[in-house]
């Protein structure tokens, strides 16, 4: 079954690819701009470490790590799955969504594959050379079990960002107006997760590591690659509160999708 | 009679102006349908602030500075929440709106009434901009002086700081519609447009002065024309430069305003010949 799906992802990244191709110059300007939208924070980054000695506990090629692995993991989810908020709101208002309804693809996975969007696939590798630059910088030591944790916890990362879009994407079947202010809300607090937790002192800490726990992105797996790791507890904390983000925003995609009536029937 | 003609032609000029405020205001009647989604501005916008208010405390309190590049702790707050008070007022997205008539034809609407093309889009962005100062910025500009230290020097230099802000958003528009017009020309807009406002906000000093660039960046960046769209207008409201350089940015953004124009009097001749739509 899964290789149905994988089949079907890839059919629908060379169809959107196909339909982007028509226009190349637009397609190059708009991954431009989002390469130059994720890059602005290390700019900034850089131009504060050429003025001051930066944060505390962390060093310049620290920070870029840090910086590096969000802009990949954001990239990543970016690039999968963003656009399903505004591809099932969009598919409420004009009635589109009864053609996915309709087919014997579990829906939540059909969208999710309709919603690739090429803009972040640049960042990806610009954000995952970073961390690789860093680390060649450092002259870090890294053991298997590093990164395999850093892997383990970014795509926890990920799997809080699809919960965040999966949850959102719900309210769309209650009312398409909202959808787009509760994303931005949301989308706001990413800012959270890109700069290390114990900057925000320590109630922020504490909730964007329990109960939103955004410091799953970037935080806690670089913590993990530079050894800089004080406990356990907040990186298993954190992984059991994304778990279960999770598993609470497929119940509300399935709760919320009963009660949707689409237009005629 | 001759006073009598002065009168006439008066009224007629108000006349102009009323249909061009009218079109202000049915952008707002529209505009007044999405409220909710705006609403949620007065949230997130402070929330950036909240997280730059931690960042910068760290920077300062680790280094021991007293200020970094001349912006004390709370004057770097302060010209942050500038900016997400202000911002709003001087960006403009005439460009979007510009390639959104061009690919759906719908240009040829203004073109074909009494409209000078360039006031209906000047009319539009100021109906969006009151509307947006009503709804979003007022809100956020108080809770920027209630928490994040933004305050003026003095009336002086607040009202000097307004002015750049006006012409800012004059000078925005104008750039911004010489910049759509290329939509005349090529099939999609959007990511050009999306390039543009990204290079802008970095290069005009939006999220972090334009002093932290090392010295012959910062020499190129007063340069162009972007740092009179955030960096000017923050600084002088902070009273950071004195009142003669203040007068010069004024001069600076009016020239920039009139290069502009030049440049859209010359690219719209070309452009028009362009434009296509059903029965042109």
């Amino acid at each position: 079954m899964i290789a149905r799906y994988l089949k079907l992802w890839l059919k629908y990244i060379l169809l959107y690819f196909e339909k982007i191709m028509a226009y190349k110059f637009h397609f190059i300007a708009s991954t431009a701009a989002a390469l130059i939208f994720d890059f602005t924070a290390v700019l900034a980054t850089i131009l504060v470490y050429l003025n001051t000695k930066g944060f505390a506990g962390w060093t310049f090629e620290e920070f870029l790590l840090l910086q590096g692995t969000f802009i990949f993991v954001f990239s990543i989810a970016h690039t999968s799955f963003f656009m399903l908020p505004s591809e099932v709101s969009d598919g409420v208002r004009t009635g589109q969504l009864d053609k996915y309804i309709t087919k014997p693809v579990n829906l939540l996975a059909h969208l999710t594959m309709d919603s690739f969007d090429k803009d972040g696939i640049l960042p990806m590798f610009g954000g995952l050379a970073l961390v690789v630059y860093s680390l060649v910088k450092l002259g870090a030591q890294i053991s298997l079990f590093q990164l395999l944790g850093y892997f383990a916890l970014i795509f926890l990362g990920l799997i809080l960002f699809y919960s965040i879009a999966v949850s959102v994407s719900s309210i769309a079947f209650m009312s398409v107006k909202g959808t787009s202010a509760i994303a931005e809300i949301l989308y706001s607090f990413e800012g959270f997760s890109k700069y290390p937790l114990p900057v925000f002192g320590n109630v922020i800490a504490f909730i964007m590591t329990f109960i939103l726990p955004y410091g799953i992105v970037a935080f806690y797996p670089s913590t993990v690659l530079l050894n800089k790791v004080v406990s356990f507890w907040p990186i298993i904390g954190a992984s059991l509160s994304t778990l279960f983000i999770f598993a609470f925003s497929l119940v509300l995609w399935s709760k919320l999708f009963k009660k949707y009536q689409s237009a005629g029937g | 009679m001759a006073l009598q003609g002065k009168i006439k032609k008066s009224k007629q000029r108000m006349k102009g102006l009323s249909k061009y405020l009218r079109v202000s205001k049915n952008v707002m009647q529209t505009l007044s349908a999405y409220k909710l989604e705006f609403l949620m501005d007065i949230i997130s916008q402070p929330l950036y602030l909240v997280i730059s208010f931690f960042l910068w405390k760290n920077i300062f309190e680790f280094g021991g500075y007293q200020n970094i590049v001349g912006y004390t702790f709370k004057e770097m707050i302060a010209y942050l929440a500038f900016q997400i008070s202000f911002g709003g007022i001087i960006i403009s997205h005439v460009d979007f709106r510009i390639s959104e008539e061009v690919n759906s034809g719908e240009i040829i609407i203004p073109l074909t009434r009494p409209f000078k093309y360039m006031l209906n889009h000047l009319a539009i962005e100021f109906g969006i901009t009151s509307f947006f100062i009503l709804l979003v910025d007022l809100p956020v500009m108080l809770i920027s002086i209630l928490f994040f230290f933004m305050a003026p020097k003095n009336l002086a230099y607040f009202l000097l700081s307004m002015t750049v802000v006006l012409l800012g958003s004059l000078l925005y528009f104008m750039f911004s519609f010489c910049f759509g017009l290329i939509s005349c020309w090529i099939k999609k807009y959007g990511g050009l447009g999306r390039l543009k406002t990204g290079i802008i906000d970095v290069l005009s000093g939006k999220y972090i002065p334009l002093n932290f660039f090392p010295a012959p960046v910062l020499a190129v960046l007063n340069f162009l024309p972007f740092s009179y769209l955030a960096f000017a207008p923050a600084n002088i409201f902070l009273g950071k430069i004195s009142y003669l350089e203040s007068l010069c940015v004024i001069i600076m953004e009016a020239i920039w305003i009139a290069f502009f124009y030049v440049i859209y009097r010359i690219i719209w001749k070309y452009a028009k010949k362009q434009i296509t739509g059903e029965g042109v």
